[in-house]
């Protein structure tokens, strides 16, 4: 007989960055564990690969605009709420060293750069949360804010812009854990190694890939499905808050 | 229930952890140190929870002095006179 999958009746779930092949495998575990999900993407060509998809709505939002995002946070709550489950998976994995001192030109991390993985990182995390916490706390809706950080956040060689907005996510975890933990709203944030997704390998090459793979204890890349049990843990145990749990066969111990 | 204001002075003593003797009804929010947005929230939770209501967002931010709160548990009839 197959084990029993967790189910979580039939809570609302918003997961950000919809669009993206990590986020859909969230999308669709939350889904068939009873949640109506509603995927949130500035990228209405990359949600409609919804559109078939029962038990998931879509709403198309550039989460770097605070009054769109708040609208789009009212809007999904009077269709769908209450809402007592957000995802923040939207992110961009992006490498620039601080210097590139083997170029002529250009040889500087750009600000460009800089602001562009800060924003896509870290203010997305910001916007999303505040408008849609905000909705929790006035209805007084219990519920769990999951955010997407990285191994990177203790600060990966090549990757600095990147690296601080993970540990830009991590802190901001701890303190909103702190700060409404009282109204039973709870933080954690799930920091994945490197994730056998599309994105991942668009983002490195494969040497780099296999030079990871070679540090990491277990020897292999995490699958979405690794990141998926951890999403679904901080979900079900309602003691656990302001933490980062580390998905990554060990390659930051 | 109805609670008397001696108890609602005794859980402001304890949630902004001063003396029972500062809980005046013109103390107001910002105007000692463990009084603030943060402190607030727990200051609405355990009012709620110790009298039994859920406070409205206008009843929240309306909660600027100890009077002010006195005045809106007695609108609610959870306060007695």
């Amino acid at each position: 007989m197959a084990p029993q999958q967790t189910t979580f009746g039939h809570r609302t779930a918003v997961v950000t960055g919809g669009g993206g092949s990590l986020a859909r495998a969230i999308i669709l575990g939350l889904r068939d564990r009873g949640c109506r999900v509603v995927a949130v993407d500035r990228d209405a060509d990359a949600l409609a690969a919804f559109s078939r998809e029962e038990g998931v709505a879509t709403a198309v939002c550039d989460l770097l605009d605070a009054d769109a995002t708040e609208r789009c946070a009212a809007e999904v709550w009077r269709a769908h709420g209450p809402v007592s489950i957000l995802v923040n998976a939207v992110g961009l994995i992006h490498s620039a060293p601080l210097l590139n001192i083997a170029a002529r030109a250009e040889r500087r991390h750009s600000l460009e750069t800089w602001r562009r993985v800060i924003d896509l990182n870290l203010t997305t995390v910001f916007l999303a949360t505040v408008h849609f916490v905000e909705h929790m706390v006035s209805t007084r809706t219990r519920g769990v804010v999951i955010n997407f950080s990285s191994v990177a956040a203790a600060g990966n060689a090549g990757q600095g812009a990147y690296s601080a907005a993970k540990a830009g996510v991590n802190a901001l975890t701890r303190s909103w854990a702190k700060e409404l933990g009282m109204l039973g709203i709870r933080f954690v944030a799930i920091a994945p190694g490197f994730i056998d997704t599309p994105t991942t390998h668009a983002a490195l090459s494969d040497h780099s890939v296999k030079d990871w793979v070679q540090r990491t204890p277990l020897r292999r890349m995490g699958s979405v499905g690794d990141v998926l049990s951890a999403v679904v843990f901080a979900v079900e145990n309602e003691h656990l808050t302001g933490k980062v749990i580390e998905i990554d066969g060990g390659l930051s111990l | 229930m109805t609670n008397t204001p001696e108890e609602l002075s005794a859980l402001m003593s304890e949630v902004l952890r001063t003396t029972r003797d500062r809980i005046t009804p013109d103390l107001a929010i910002h105007k000692i140190d463990t009084w603030n947005s943060l402190t607030h929230i727990e200051l609405v939770v355990t009012i709620e929870e110790r009298f039994g209501i859920q406070l409205t967002e206008d009843e929240i931010v309306g909660m600027t002095t100890v009077g002010e709160i006195q005045r809106i548990l007695r609108a609610r009839g959870v306060l007695a006179p």
